[in-house]
């Protein structure tokens, strides 16, 4: 059995440490179902030589920590969520672990031999059945920040293709979000998410939780960056946001069309999902090769 | 920036050898990254490039650091010359019009002033935080 020790939230209280506390620990504990953990609250309860998977986030200030760890612990496996611009120190923390498993993939992590990329993964809600397409109110929706050229752009581009629902807030996660789950019950009545880029990187939040609640992501994707990270994915992708305009208008009466993709995009995340459980599975039993 | 590297770095983008544009961007990017006439560079890179939203960004960030004394002093940047800001505005125009935004595009080349313009772009996209000093 391996412990389980969920530290984004320590030593001190964070924003980020509390945001990942609170949305991230479903997915986590998601892509974790096929390995045997026992959750622990404190490390006081770790034994010598036991093997440890902890989850963190903001990890710059911590490498006398992970030292003091990995004299303490047979192997650690380390969950690093957040570093959107892959600027925290890592290199003395990813040493101390058997294996890393990051969000956010860049290809300066590769130098890295023992870390792996997971998706940046979905904010936690109670699961309520995925509309069919007939059921959906809105053809599109947008919930969030209008920061930078290409959120704007989205919204400029849609303004006037209806029923749509647009709430825009002052930064991610600020005081005017909606609450988890009216978000979410707003993404099951929408057939399409425009899913722009993020702060920095080009995976965002967005794209997970329009997968898991079952719409149609519209996907900015510079650079076919969304066909390297998951090739064959069945996303639909753009480039400028006038090109999501045409695809919206021309396929919103064919709901067999979009009835399909929907089915496609929900296959493909739950065998995703699947992957990535036996991969971590793969590499937690038998510590030999890297994905 | 001094004159002449900037003129090489705009004649090598003018003349679509993005390889070397890139390169040469990059050999600076380190001491310069947010200097105003360097914002410009790269937002011209970009286009070529085709990234246009992140080309869109990098003016507009231009702008206001253009508008920074202390940050400019700080950093030992330079403010963009009459000429360039005014290349600025009509690049921000020809990128609106690719991009569909017919609208905006015209709007640009209508304010008085640089300053207007800025003021007009960040109400429409607030989140774009220029750089701490």
């Amino acid at each position: 059995m391996v412990k389980f020790f969920w530290n984004t939230n320590k030593p001190e209280e964070s924003w980020v440490g509390s945001y990942h506390l609170k949305n991230s620990k479903e997915w986590i504990e998601l892509i974790l179902k096929n390995i045997n953990t026992i959750e622990i609250l404190s490390l006081d309860q770790l034994k010598n030589d036991d093997d440890l998977i902890i989850v963190d986030s903001k990890i710059n200030n911590k490498e006398s920590f992970y030292l003091d760890l990995s004299k303490k612990c047979k192997k650690i496996y380390l969950f690093h969520l957040g570093d959107e611009g892959a600027l925290e120190k890592k290199d003395i923390i990813y040493g101390c672990c058997k294996h890393v498993w990051r969000t956010f993939f860049w290809n300066s992590i590769k130098k890295y031999k023992n870390c792996s990329f997971i998706p940046l993964g979905y904010k936690s809600f109670d699961k309520v059945p995925k509309k069919k397409i007939s059921e959906k109110k809105y053809l599109w929706s947008y919930l969030g920040t209008i920061h930078h050229a290409s959120r704007y752009d989205l919204n400029y581009q849609l303004r006037k293709v209806e029923p749509s629902f647009v709430k825009k807030t002052q930064a991610f996660g600020s005081a005017d979000s909606l609450d988890s789950k009216s978000y979410y019950n707003i993404l099951n009545d929408s057939i399409f998410t425009p899913i722009p880029i993020g702060f920095i990187h080009p995976e965002t939040y967005r794209l997970f939780e329009c997968l898991e609640i079952g719409c149609i992501p519209i996907v900015e994707n510079p650079k076919k960056f969304f066909d390297m990270l998951f090739p064959n994915n069945p996303f639909i992708k753009i480039e400028l946001w006038k090109e999501a305009k045409s695809i919206i208008e021309d396929f919103r009466n064919n709901t067999q069309f979009l009835e399909k993709k929907r089915e496609d995009c929900i296959n493909w995340w739950d065998q995703t999902k699947l992957k990535y459980q036996k991969e971590i599975e793969y590499i937690i039993n038998n510590e030999q090769k890297s994905i | 920036m001094n004159k002449n590297q900037f003129e090489n770095i705009e004649n090598t983008i003018e003349n679509k050898e993005i390889e070397k544009a890139r390169e040469e961007l990059a050999s600076i990017r380190k001491n310069l990254d947010n200097d105003p006439d360097y914002l410009y560079l790269m937002s011209k890179f970009l286009v070529l490039d085709g990234r246009f939203y992140i080309a869109i960004d990098a003016l507009i960030l231009s702008l206001q650091n253009n508008f920074r004394e202390e940050f400019l002093i700080s950093k030992n940047f330079s403010k963009s010359s009459k000429e360039i800001t005014d290349k600025k505005i009509e690049l921000l125009s020809k990128i609106f019009e690719v991009i569909e935004n017919k609208d905006l595009s015209k709007k640009c080349l209508e304010f008085e002033n640089d300053k207007q313009l800025l003021d007009h772009l960040i109400k429409l996209m607030p989140g774009l935080k220029p750089a701490k000093f």
